[in-house]
């Protein structure tokens, strides 16, 4: 990982969130009713909201018990796509997405780690095949 | 392209345009034997290859409406999606990796080999490696394998690969290489040498992976002896009453119902739809459904047992760099039973992206999280494989009709079962143990188990069998019910091996159209 994501990144799945309830009013009625029961156990655990829970394994301890909600899972895979299929991010990560109009990784590191052997070349390959 | 009327009684329609239908269908027509290949999906070319997993699998995939059952993890989290193939010109050989292997002899003899096991259902081939040995050696020429056959050296190894191979060094292991695979090492046949681009499995940009879409399918169309009709979605086989089929009724891309007339109908939609087709084509005479007086139809369905091992390494690997299936490690392809298990296994380096990392390394409402998101912030220092072993035929696995639901076309749903014997959850812990060895071998600091994907590797649902009684169709794919029928893609299989099965898809191919061929002149069909 290259560093932390920017809270850009959150606020877009948070906008995204918003905007799909503000489109449907079920998935809205869902969402805020789930929320409130977010907020409610928070306060029964810890007597607490939930944003001020310090110990962040006690926040997703509070969400595992939400887990299997729709309206949990809708914002889970809002969460997944703006992160992991972003190509925005994608850099962070490591990963370099589409390469083809890059024309290829041949000559853009396929096989450029040291800390193994190199792979047999092309010579060896040829030899490999013969008879 | 030739075009041939709806009446022509004299064509063979292959339904499928994949790996046996596309062959089938390029073998019969440079034989000068006539065919309507009818392909569900649209038509693609290289130019639709896009490297974005997501985006190719929305573009490629089969998404009609399916169900997953029985026991595997996926009947609750992939419900909709047992199965991960193509549905379009080319079929699951634009989305396959390439990875090119042979049966060993003891797979295709596995009731003699294994013995009884109980609740599984396995049988004997009517063939033999022998038998096959030949046309296995005509498909590495066709498909342009790495390896003697062609004299085409296998593929330069990526740093993914080279992890696993230390790996495998370090364990003792001799067995393990970047070949056989159908992917150009060196221009060849017209098409290109492998650039490394990655994303095989979203379908080759350049045409170096061999797939029908490049190769059978526009060779057949440049004869006159072949039409393909994409958007052709089939609904009914008919047959007269003798018992011999007459053609196919199918939905063009409009929509409208035609039924195109046939002398010889060969099913290659894959191990789903052929036996759903099948089943679909109950008729009066046939009420069970065509070629099932076995009761076999839709029965035995194998995908492999499998699941992926990812380990993150101490220095970055990007593994994402160059062909998807990077190597193959095949020390542990024999049977030994005191390992706990019947039949062997590969390990075969396979790249995911970050989008299908995330969403496989813990799939289910659970996968998400501080030990997910921690897991996948490891991405670019992993190197991981796909394991996968022989997977017993079982009575219980198999594709059914949903009894209310049809979908766009008025078909029942299918409704896809799929049971782990136990035989595959003690080989699954063995294969999941081995992996993490070798990883560990060469430092892995953590290793993440993923459990089986949808299938892609379909088999078994219109098995062969020497006895008409135990099996669909005889050894040349030909149905034991109906001369003139014949089934031509991976559910003939009588069981799924350790290995991926397209090459003894393609080779089962020629040796059918082979046969059709000998048996049309000599009118016995």
């Amino acid at each position: 990982m290259n560093g932390r994501l920017s809270i850009d990144v959150y606020q877009a799945i948070a906008d995204g969130v918003s905007a799909g309830a503000d489109a449907d009013e079920a998935n809205a009625t869902a969402l805020k009713a789930g929320l409130g029961e977010v907020v409610a156990q928070a306060q029964a655990l810890f007597g607490s909201s939930y944003v001020d829970i310090p110990d962040d394994d006690a926040r997703e301890g509070i969400l595992r018990t939400f887990q299997n909600e729709g309206f949990f899972q809708g914002v889970r895979w809002a969460a997944y796509f703006g992160i992991y299929n972003n190509p925005d991010v994608w850099l962070k990560f490591g990963y370099q997405g589409s390469s083809v109009e890059h024309g290829d990784y041949i000559d853009r590191g396929f096989s450029d780690i040291t800390f193994v052997p190199e792979g047999p070349t092309l010579e060896e390959r040829m030899a490999q095949v013969k008879g | 392209m030739a075009t041939f009327d709806l009446n022509d009684e004299g064509v063979v329609v292959i339904v499928g345009s994949g790996a046996g239908g596309g062959t089938v269908a390029n073998e019969l027509a440079q034989k000068g034997i006539k065919s309507v290949v009818l392909e569900a999906g649209p038509r693609f070319d290289s130019s639709d290859m896009v490297n974005d997993e997501w985006g190719a699998f929305q573009k490629l995939s089969w998404l009609d409406k399916r169900y997953s059952a029985g026991g595997w993890h996926g009947a609750v989290n992939h419900q909709n999606l047992p199965a991960w193939i193509v549905k379009g010109y080319g079929g699951s050989t634009v989305h396959w990796a390439g990875v090119a292997l042979r049966f060993k002899e003891y797979e295709f003899k596995t009731r003699s080999t294994y013995g009884e096991i109980a609740d599984a259902n396995i049988e004997d081939w009517p063939v033999s490696l022998e038998e096959m040995t030949p046309y296995y050696e005509k498909a590495e020429i066709k498909m342009g394998v790495t390896g003697k056959t062609t004299g085409m050296p296998h593929l330069p190894w990526n740093n993914g690969f080279r992890v696993l191979a230390e790996g495998c060094r370090r364990t003792g292991r001799t067995d393990y290489d970047s070949g056989p695979m159908a992917i150009n090492s060196i221009e060849r046949d017209g098409r290109p040498a492998c650039q490394q681009i990655g994303f095989c499995m979203q379908g080759c940009a350049i045409g170096a992976k061999w797939s029908t879409m490049v190769t059978e399918l526009p060779q057949a169309e440049d004869t006159e002896y072949c039409e393909i009709r994409t958007g052709a979605m089939a609904l009914k086989v008919e047959h007269d009453d003798s018992g011999k089929v007459t053609g196919v009724l199918y939905a063009d891309a409009e929509g409208n119902q035609q039924l195109q007339k046939a002398r010889v109908v060969c099913v290659a939609g894959n191990s789903i739809e052929s036996p759903r087709l099948l089943l679909n084509s109950a008729s009066a005479m046939f009420p069970d459904g065509l070629a099932n007086s076995s009761g076999q139809v839709g029965k035995n369905y194998m995908v492999h047992t499998t699941g992926g091992v990812y380990a993150a390494m101490p220095e970055p690997v990007h593994m994402f760099r160059g062909t998807s299936v990077a190597g193959i490690v095949g020390d542990d392809v024999y049977h030994d039973p005191s390992r706990g298990f019947s039949g062997g296994f590969y390990l075969e380096f396979l790249s995911l992206g970050l989008p299908f990392m995330a969403a496989f390394m813990e799939p289910g409402n659970t996968g998400w999280g501080k030990s997910v998101a921690q897991g996948l912030e490891q991405y670019d220092h992993m190197s991981g494989v796909w394991v996968l072993g022989e997977d017993l035929a079982q009575d219980q696995n198999g594709v059914t009709l949903h009894d209310s639901e049809v979908d766009q076309y008025g078909l029942a749903v299918p409704v896809v079962a799929k049971t782990p014997h136990i035989n595959d959850v003690n080989m699954t812990n063995y294969m999941f143990e081995t992996s993490a060895q070798i990883y560990e071998a060469v430092g892995a600091t953590d290793v993440y188990e993923l459990p089986a994907y949808p299938a892609s590797h379909n088999m078994g649902t219109n098995r062969m069998h020497a006895e008409a009684s135990k099996g669909v169709v005889n050894a040349f794919g030909q149905s034991h019910d109906i001369a003139n029928l014949f089934v031509s893609d991976g559910s003939q299989f009588t069981s799924s091996g350790a290995c991926n099965p397209t090459l003894t898809i393609v080779a089962l191919a020629i040796r059918q159209a082979e046969y059709i061929a000998q048996e049309m002149n000599a009118q016995n069909i």
